[in-house]
């Protein structure tokens, strides 16, 4: 282990996480979005068309320990940004795609941006990332982001 | 492979860098993350990988890689190399691929299919990578066994000169196996035939009383080396410059500088020993100054010191030169051509050629040298 000079953030020295890499030290316990186990994610499997697109998505639970080792090594922004990632794994991507078009800048109202963080807490219960929208929807209004009708 | 056809990614880096980045990573011991590799290797690689493609097209029914393409992607410089294809049938072709419900595991299976076993793997793999998301944490990269390192597991411990990664141990040796690094000499092979029979030192220089033109050549001069960076046999070039000379009536005698290698220096000294004060020092690789007695060291009449531009003709007219100033007379302008370009191409050359002729250096006095010529004149 690198010693820990600077002293000021933990990221100069890095706790390492004894779970991490988990493909290392956890493979044995991780599983796809669907639950399938990873050992059972092998070539054979492929090749017979056995797999379909949800066995190599990951988890919720996954992205959120991914959440807790970046958070134990300092990496707090990444942290929250694995954290909303496990929320948005209940979202379909087609779904997800319209919110990503409407977060661009001058594309939606406020009321819509609104209406978005609403229905990610009650329809996909994501607070995290409904937060998150409400807090764009005040930083779009300072910068004049919102769309003009 | 550099891509003309490249609408989005206007780099300014590839592969016709790599040999300069091959030699950077050696010389200042830095690890750029480039790995020197054999025209075979390449080779293999991209038949493989053109292979692999041709067959995944092969099987989703896209329009089909021809041998030609292959045999092209292969070997192909860049893309100005790859045949034309039917451009709007392969974007016909990848839009039914975004629209369809075909996947990454429907390339692993058309891949496993047609023997493409280790590229299936390891794309199979990389959808297993996505199940446990460990590449997502910050600066992180996969090795050769998709094994992650990120900002987690080799944290950044770069304290100050001297600390941090260093590249060392078989990562280091493999740095400096460059496949087409050369032996220095290898760089000066041209410029070292067999010593000169037609030049013979017959003893001390004697100080000159008479009119005359001293031509002073370097320690190396027609034996260790024998020919000039721009490649001119050094018997020629001593013909040309005697021819020269006598061409305004006037006899040169040759010395050999024993104990340095400087031009200016070698110039000097035969400026001493001229009776009519005027030389010509010349290097082993061609470099000249028209030196007088009585200047500063430093100083010259003239000095020619791009060698590998100076041809026989250049030689001729620097003896003519020496000669009229010797005489008395006014010189006649030399003609050179410029080649802004030699000092970069040659640089290297001409630092290895200048330590041969400085290895000859020894601490004696200059010597006559008899060379069997005579003028046509």
């Amino acid at each position: 282990m690198p010693h820990h000079v600077n002293g000021d953030s933990p990221r100069d020295g890095g706790y390492t996480s004894p779970a991490y890499p988990l493909a290392e030290h956890a493979a044995d316990s991780l599983t796809a979005a669907n639950g399938r186990p990873l050992a059972e994610v092998t070539l054979d499997a492929a090749a017979q068309g056995a797999l379909s697109a949800d066995d190599i998505r990951i988890s919720a639970a996954t992205l959120r320990a991914q959440a807790a080792i970046a958070r134990q090594a300092g990496y707090s922004a990444v942290a929250h940004n694995l954290e909303r990632a496990a929320e948005l794994t209940a979202v379909p991507n087609a779904e997800l795609l319209r919110m990503y078009e409407q977060l661009r800048p001058g594309r939606a109202s406020e009321a819509e941006l609104v209406a978005l963080a609403d229905r990610l807490e009650d329809e996909f219960h994501a607070p995290i990332t409904a937060a998150f929208v409400r807090e764009a929807t005040a930083v779009y209004r300072r910068r004049n982001l919102l769309r003009r009708d | 492979m550099p891509r003309r056809d490249n609408l989005f990614g206007g780099g300014n880096f590839d592969a016709e860098d790599f040999d300069d980045y091959n030699i950077l990573q050696r010389d200042m011991q830095v690890d750029g993350g480039l790995r020197p590799v054999t025209e075979e290797a390449v080779l293999a690689i991209r038949r493989e990988a053109a292979q692999a493609i041709q067959a995944v097209y092969a099987e989703l029914g896209f329009p089909p890689i021809t041998d030609a393409e292959v045999e092209a992607a292969t070997t192909g410089h860049s893309s100005d190399d790859m045949p034309e294809r039917d451009l709007v049938a392969d974007l016909a072709a990848a839009d039914a691929f975004l629209a369809g419900d075909q996947d990454m595991l429907t390339v692993i299976q058309a891949l496993q299919r047609r023997g493409f076993t280790k590229t299936a793997t390891n794309i199979l793999e990389m959808g297993r990578q996505r199940i446990a998301g460990d590449y997502l944490q910050p600066s992180a990269i996969f090795d050769r066994d998709f094994r992650v390192q990120s900002a987690i597991n080799d944290p950044n411990d770069y304290t100050g000169p001297g600390t941090g990664y260093r590249v060392t141990g078989a990562r280091w040796e493999e740095i400096q196996r460059v496949p087409q690094a050369k032996s220095p000499r290898e760089f000066i092979a041209d410029q070292i035939g067999e010593p000169s029979k037609r030049l013979v030192e017959v003893g001390p220089a004697k100080t000159g009383t008479r009119p005359e033109v001293i031509v002073a050549v370097g320690p190396a001069f027609g034996r260790e080396l024998t020919k000039t960076i721009g490649g001119l046999d050094h018997e020629a070039v001593l013909a040309a410059i005697l021819t020269g000379v006598a061409r305004e009536g006037l006899v040169a005698r040759i010395v050999k500088v024993k104990h340095t290698s400087d031009c200016a220096a070698i110039g000097h000294i035969g400026a001493s020993l001229s009776g009519s004060g005027i030389a010509i020092g010349l290097q082993s690789r061609g470099t000249a100054v028209i030196h007088k007695q009585g200047l500063a060291r430093l100083n010259n009449l003239e000095l020619f010191p791009q060698s590998p531009s100076l041809t026989l003709e250049t030689y001729e007219a620097i003896g003519r030169n020496a000669a009229r100033y010797a005489l008395g007379k006014p010189p006649r302008p030399v003609g050179v051509k410029i080649d802004n370009w030699a000092r970069l191409k040659l640089i290297v050359k001409t630092t290895l050629l200048h330590r041969r002729e400085t290895e000859q250096i020894r601490d004696e006095p200059p010597t006559e040298l008899f060379f069997d010529w005579e003028p046509e004149v």
